[in-house]
């Protein structure tokens, strides 16, 4: 009677030469399927600092990375983001104060912004009264009479130019898990408005609109229905063709359901019209409360010492910028291109301004282009087959730890969405985590000039994943 | 629609499919030629009906039962009726191997270890062959998550070697190599090895060629391999400290399967040696210690048996005696030496396993034979080049040039067998040598030629045969490595330019 | 020895438990994410938690490619009130954390709005048996039948009708049975008198007369239990909003290939949506 090193069979994984493989199949040994390429493109040291950030409950460094993730993880699992109210950002946003406007992306100064910024930072200038005329306000941003600050600074996210000003009515969001709050501006709907950097009267126009009238007109009800659920929301949502990124109108659709009793209610005939007319025209007025809710959930995963979790991935239309959980306030940034994708017709790449938004938080927490896989349509953008969309979701799942059971996806047979992005394996395999974008004009003020996705650059998590290797004293990180 | 005579089914018996999945293939059989309509249902009383409406029934049909998957084709002709069943048995039967991912994608093929290892719970061995820059990653990932490893892989720097047994010895697992080109774990070859029988002796091997030819030759003394265990090529080097070898003892020991332990290495370093001989002195188990060319009274000293060449190891763990060199191979060899021209007085050997090259330069040597001895798996010749235990094209060159070569008086050849080596070395071979004797011929001189196979008859290339192709090329072939050496040695002997 | 670390069982269900006591059982089928094993006579289905507790299921969290691993039918399975354990391809299964389930359907009365299921007619739900129409309307009739028999109140029509539906169609569970499935939960949750011996009444009927696994789920039907996926597209109909609804009858859908369309098919012809609209829509 031998006694087995393998007593219950060889299970064989063979890295290398497939020849080896052949003759432990032909001895009963059960071998993976592996088609192996050098992890990290080739890079020898970013490739050995994966290995060595690897799960290994015997290792410190090892158990400390598994341990981090999980918190990471059961974080952003169990957000239960909540909207509570609708109020001046001045109020409602810790440290936006004074002349101060936020922005999205990661940290930039008004001389280096694009186009639709700096056309966004004008109209919120002059929306502000700050400044008298467009001009006016040139000035004072280049001269520094205006503070900018990332709007992810400050809790916030922002579409496109995701300016906020102090006046602008925000979206206050609660996860109730953790009890930390996120916020965004209302979405002004599409064509000639701020977030693509447009600033003629018509955008002052909607703006004071939604500052004296919509704002105010849906706060009172939400703060009289109590809150509003919006997990649920997005769940359904992703059930009915949206993606919470791209696509918004199942979840405009049955927020507005939601609220318009209670808008009736606590609103005179003609505002309620008014705002229920807007919300009816509008079919990406979710996307920023989407936007909010996916910043509260990964708000509350930041932080964790150790975590190589993605928490933000964010542009400035310059600039790329990645955040992980365990390396705090540091940003990983790259020049960042114009997207891939369909433009409307008259317009072509050399129009389209380079990608702009904080809108990718919602790929960062799982959905929007993640759950491609709930909204096929979009990949006819980059004329992809309804499978391709699948095969978006299916390929993020090799760079995502869990799977958020919350968020089911039918034509996966309801299986979650990909959540929690793993900075070891986006270098480890070289997949890049998917995007769906709009695409934006660069000049101010034209707008959106077609829709497409793109893919979050690997530059800024070889970064990452080094400062990550160097906080937690790994040798040669 | 087709005129559908013929009416044939199949039953399955436990096969349990989803109705999307047997739709799927009732269409594509109606999609092919000749047949009418198809089924796959459960041979229910209900779906027996259904089939019998459909005029799909048969008495083969009839006679299932509920828990039966049937496949029926109502077909114009019986090649196309069976055609269909086949097909649909393939489908069936591919089914179950993809294990329909559900919900998965069904075109993912991993392409990190992780991914891999996700597909295969429970893996428990990882093979590594990839370029030096990168196994060390992969061996960290490989222990990190449990598996033994087999590390092929050479160019490892000496400090990932340390840190990597460090690790595996943390976590009770081997870590064979770098630079282990043959191991056999549980009767199964890894990397360069051969079929050999499951037995009681217990090998572990600083050599690859080493280990193959000890294990070959305890097959063919009639015993068998319970584990072979490599552990690299540097693990008694001072540096590293023979990390490996001591684990691998303490593991052999502890396994009832194991009677005896052969060691084969290169002599260790002094600190290393000692270590060594000092665990081996405190177990149980019987030792046979090669450390080639190594002082044998310190092995004596430690309580085990030193054996001078691979031979003499595998022999004494099979409880055998060495016999010395054949009378009758010694006639022959006498008999080639008569043949020499008076330019002919070396030896030249051309190998292909390094532990193969060595030993034989070490008999020669101590027969004090004129010789020349090129290892071409050595570094120098494979830079750019598959090793010639795969490819026989650099040493066929190298055999012709011999031919011409005045001095040359043997050509002494190792042929190795087994997994990952060359289908048919000695064939690929054999016309090189025949044109090599040839020149010499042709320019008044006999070539002799030596070989040694190592093999056994269970190696898909087969011994025997590999045997013959050589004595059909002229070629002495001797049992072992060793007494080919002492072959070549005894047909120069006394012959010195 | 087991190879591999044990796999968590999040829930047992009480209708299966007793059956741990037994010490041997053998695997009966294999499916990638699920096993049925035949203890005692009665199958006992390990499967995989996110697809929903079954009746007669041991629920467990992230388990392997059974298929892939190699298991097979056949295999020996050995249970225990803390373990399960496939020696065949070392796989255990640990139930220490794992909590009772009661797979009893709760009786929620009330009146569900059939047209509530109407929006998800195009997703599958009284898609029929089969893509070919004249597969459809064969299992039509019957379903008519059951319908017409229902609104009769006529118990022994209700079971003929039935008779005609067990064992009928494609899949290993076949879709008639699905359907009886469904269309018993419906009137065990709406508190109709003739839900148990209805139930009971199928049961009979259809032992022998179909699939192992199918037979299985009837006989729970018969003592009126059922599948967390069923109950639950059950409560959100009766007491549910149109969101819980939507969620219920996506998981439903998961359901094996067609098992939860047809299951839904049931519940559907039980609370009354059964019109010509609904027979061309699915024609």
């Amino acid at each position: 009677m031998t006694a087995d090193l393998f007593p219950d069979g060889m299970r064989a994984v063979n890295v290398g030469l497939a020849g080896f493989a052949d003759s432990l199949r032909e001895h009963g040994a059960t071998v993976a399927p592996l088609d192996w390429r050098p992890p990290a493109a080739g890079d020898r040291d970013l490739g050995l600092l994966v290995a060595r950030l690897d799960d290994d409950d015997g290792d410190t460094i090892g158990a400390r990375v598994a341990a981090a993730n999980a918190q990471a993880v059961e974080r952003i699992l169990g957000a239960q983001p909540v909207l509570l109210d609708i109020r001046p950002a001045g109020e409602a946003i810790p440290g936006l104060g004074g002349r101060m406007l936020l922005h999205s992306g990661p940290p930039i100064e008004f001389a280096e912004m694009c186009g639709p910024v700096q056309g966004a930072v004008v109209g919120a200038a002059l929306f502000e009264g700050w400044a008298g005329t467009p001009a006016e306000a040139q000035a004072m941003a280049a001269h520094g009479a205006i503070e900018f600050a990332p709007c992810h600074h400050h809790g916030a996210v922002g579409p496109m130019a995701g300016v906020v000003s102090p006046s602008m009515p925000v979206v206050e969001v609660q996860n109730r898990e953790r009890g930390n709050r996120a916020f965004a501006t209302l979405n002004e709907g599409l064509g000639k408005v701020l977030r693509f950097g447009a600033y003629d009267e018509s955008v002052l126009q909607r703006l004071r609109w939604i500052r004296d009238t919509l704002g105010p007109a849906l706060g009172r009800a939400i703060r009289e229905q109590g809150t509003i659920d919006l997990k649920s929301i997005t769940a359904q949502a992703l059930q009915m063709g949206d993606e919470g990124h791209n696509r918004n109108v199942a979840a405009t659709s049955l927020f507005t359901r939601t609220l318009a009793p209670m808008l009736v209610q606590t609103a005179d005939a003609a505002t309620a019209r008014d705002v229920l007319t807007f919300l009816r025209g509008n079919d990406h007025f979710f996307l920023n409360l989407s936007m909010a809710a996916c910043k509260s959930a990964m708000d509350a995963a930041h932080g964790i010492e150790g975590s190589t979790v993605v928490t933000a991935m964010a542009r400035n239309g310059v600039r790329f910028g990645v955040r992980l959980s365990g390396t705090g306030d540091a940003w990983f940034e790259t020049p960042v291109g114009v997207p891939d994708g369909l433009y409307f017709p008259g317009f072509g790449p050399d129009d389209a301004n380079p990608d702009l938004g904080d809108s990718a938080i919602t790929e960062t927490s799982g959905i929007g282009g993640f759950a491609m896989a709930a909204a096929p349509a979009i990949v006819r953008f980059v004329g992809g087959t309804a499978e391709d969309a699948l095969d978006f979701t299916r390929e993020m799942y090799r760079i995502t730890l869990a799977r958020n059971g919350g968020y089911a996806l039918p034509p996966l047979g309801f299986a979650g969405t990909p959540t929690g992005i793993d900075v070891r394996r986006v270098v480890e395999t070289g997949v890049q985590p998917v995007i769906n974008t709009g695409i934006a004009h660069r000049e101010a003020g034209v707008g959106q000039i077609g829709a497409g996705i793109t893919r979050a650059p690997l530059e800024c998590f070889g970064a990452g994943l080094r400062a990550v290797g160097r906080s937690l004293g790994v040798p040669g990180a | 629609m087709i005129a559908a005579n013929l009416v044939r089914s199949r039953v399955f018996a436990n096969s349990y499919r989803d109705s999307v999945e047997l739709m799927r293939i009732a269409a594509e059989l109606e999609g092919r030629g000749g047949i009418n309509r198809a089924g796959l249902v459960m041979a229910t009383p209900a779906n027996q009906g259904v089939l019998r409406e459909a005029g799909l029934l048969d008495a083969t049909a009839a006679a299932a039962g509920p828990n039966d998957l049937v496949v029926a084709v109502a077909a114009a002709d019986e090649d196309a009726a069976d055609g269909a069943i086949e097909r649909a048995a393939a489908l069936l039967q591919g089914a179950d191997r993809d294990g329909a991912r559900g919900g998965e994608s069904r075109a993912f093929v991993p392409t990190t270890l992780g991914e891999a290892v996700g597909e295969l719970p429970g893996a428990n061995v990882c093979l590594i062959s990839t370029p030096g820059t990168y196994a060390t990653a992969e061996a960290l990932k490989a222990l990190k998550r449990g598996m033994h490893v087999f590390l092929f892989s050479d160019n490892v720097p000496l400090e990932d070697e340390i840190e990597l047994k460090a690790l595996a010895a943390r976590k009770g697992l081997l870590l064979m190599g770098p630079d282990c080109g043959t191991a056999i774990l549980d009767g199964v070859p890894l990397g360069f090895a051969n079929a050999v029988r499951r037995g009681s002796v217990g090998l572990i091997g600083a050599s690859g060629t080493g280990m193959q030819q000890v294990s070959c030759l305890v097959d063919r003394a009639g015993a068998g391999i319970s584990q072979a265990i490599g552990v690299g090529g540097r693990d008694l080097d001072e540096r590293v400290g023979g990390v490996m070898m001591l684990a691998a003892l303490a593991r052999l020991e502890a396994d009832p399967a194991t009677k005896v332990i052969v060691l084969i290495s290169k002599p260790p370093a002094a600190s290393v040696a000692a270590r060594v001989l000092d665990a081996i002195r405190s177990i149980g188990t019987p030792v046979v210690v090669n450390f080639l060319g190594g002082d044998p009274a310190a092995v004596r000293a430690a309580g085990a048996t030193p054996a001078a060449t691979f031979e003499e190891a595998a022999l004494a763990a099979s409880g055998s005696r060495a016999a010395g060199l054949d009378p009758a191979l010694v006639e022959a060899a006498r008999a080639e030496g008569a043949r020499l021209a008076p330019t002919q007085d070396a030896v030249r050997g051309l190998f292909s396993g390094g532990s193969l090259a060595g030993e034989a330069k070490l008999l020669l040597k101590a027969a004090h034979a004129s010789f020349t001895v090129i290892d071409l798996g050595d570094d120098e010749y494979t830079v750019g080049r598959p090793h010639p235990m795969i490819d026989p094209r650099l040493r066929s060159e190298h055999i012709v040039a011999i031919g011409d070569d005045p001095a040359a008086a043997v050509l002494l050849l190792d042929i190795v067998l087994g997994t990952a080596s060359h289908p048919d070395p000695a064939g690929a071979l054999t016309p090189a040598i025949a044109e090599a004797r040839a020149r010499a011929a042709a320019a008044g001189r006999y070539l002799a030629v030596v070989a040694s196979v190592c093999g056994t008859a269970a190696d898909a290339q087969g011994l025997e045969r590999q045997e013959a192709e050589l004595h059909g090329a002229g070629a002495i072939v001797a049992p072992s490595n060793a007494q080919a050496a002492a072959v070549a040695a005894t047909i120069v002997e006394g012959r010195r330019a | 020895m087991v190879s591999s670390p044990p796999i968590p069982a999040t829930s047992v269900s009480d209708a299966v438990a007793p059956l741990l006591a037994a010490p041997h059982g053998a695997v009966h089928s294999v499916f990638p994410r699920a096993v049925n094993l035949a203890v005692d006579g009665r199958l006992l289905t390990l499967a995989d938690v996110r697809a929903g507790r079954l009746p007669n299921g041991v629920a467990l969290e992230d388990p392997p490619d059974f298929r892939a691993l190699g298991l097979r039918a056949g295999d020996r399975a050995d249970l225990g009130p803390e373990e399960i354990r496939l020696p065949s391809v070392g796989l255990a299964i640990d139930l220490s954390r794992a909590r009772r389930w009661d797979p009893k359907l709760a009786a929620l009365g009330g009146r569900a709005d059939p047209g509530r299921l109407r929006p998800f007619a195009s997703l599958g739900v009284a898609s029929g048996f089969g893509p070919r129409a004249e597969d459809r309307w064969r299992g039509w009739h019957a379903i008519d039948a059951l319908h017409r028999a229902l609104g009769a109140g006529d118990l022994a029509a209700m079971l003929g009708a039935a008779g005609a539906l067990v064992g009928r169609g494609p899949g290993f569970t076949p879709s008639g049975d699905d359907l009886l499935v469904g269309f018993s939960a419906a009137l065990t949750a709406t508190g109709h008198p003739l839900a148990r011996p209805f139930a009971r009444g199928v049961a009979e009927r259809a032992r022998g007369a179909t699939t192992d696994v199918a037979w299985a789920y009837l006989d729970h039907a018969a003592r009126g239990e059922y599948a967390e996926h069923v109950g639950a597209v059950l409560r959100a109909l009766l007491v549910g909003s149109d969101g819980d609804l939507a969620i219920a009858v996506g998981r439903a859908l998961a359901w094996g290939a067609t098992s939860g369309a047809d299951a839904l098919t049931g519940i559907a012809v039980a609370i009354g949506w059964v019109d010509g609209a609904m027979l061309e829509a699915a024609a």
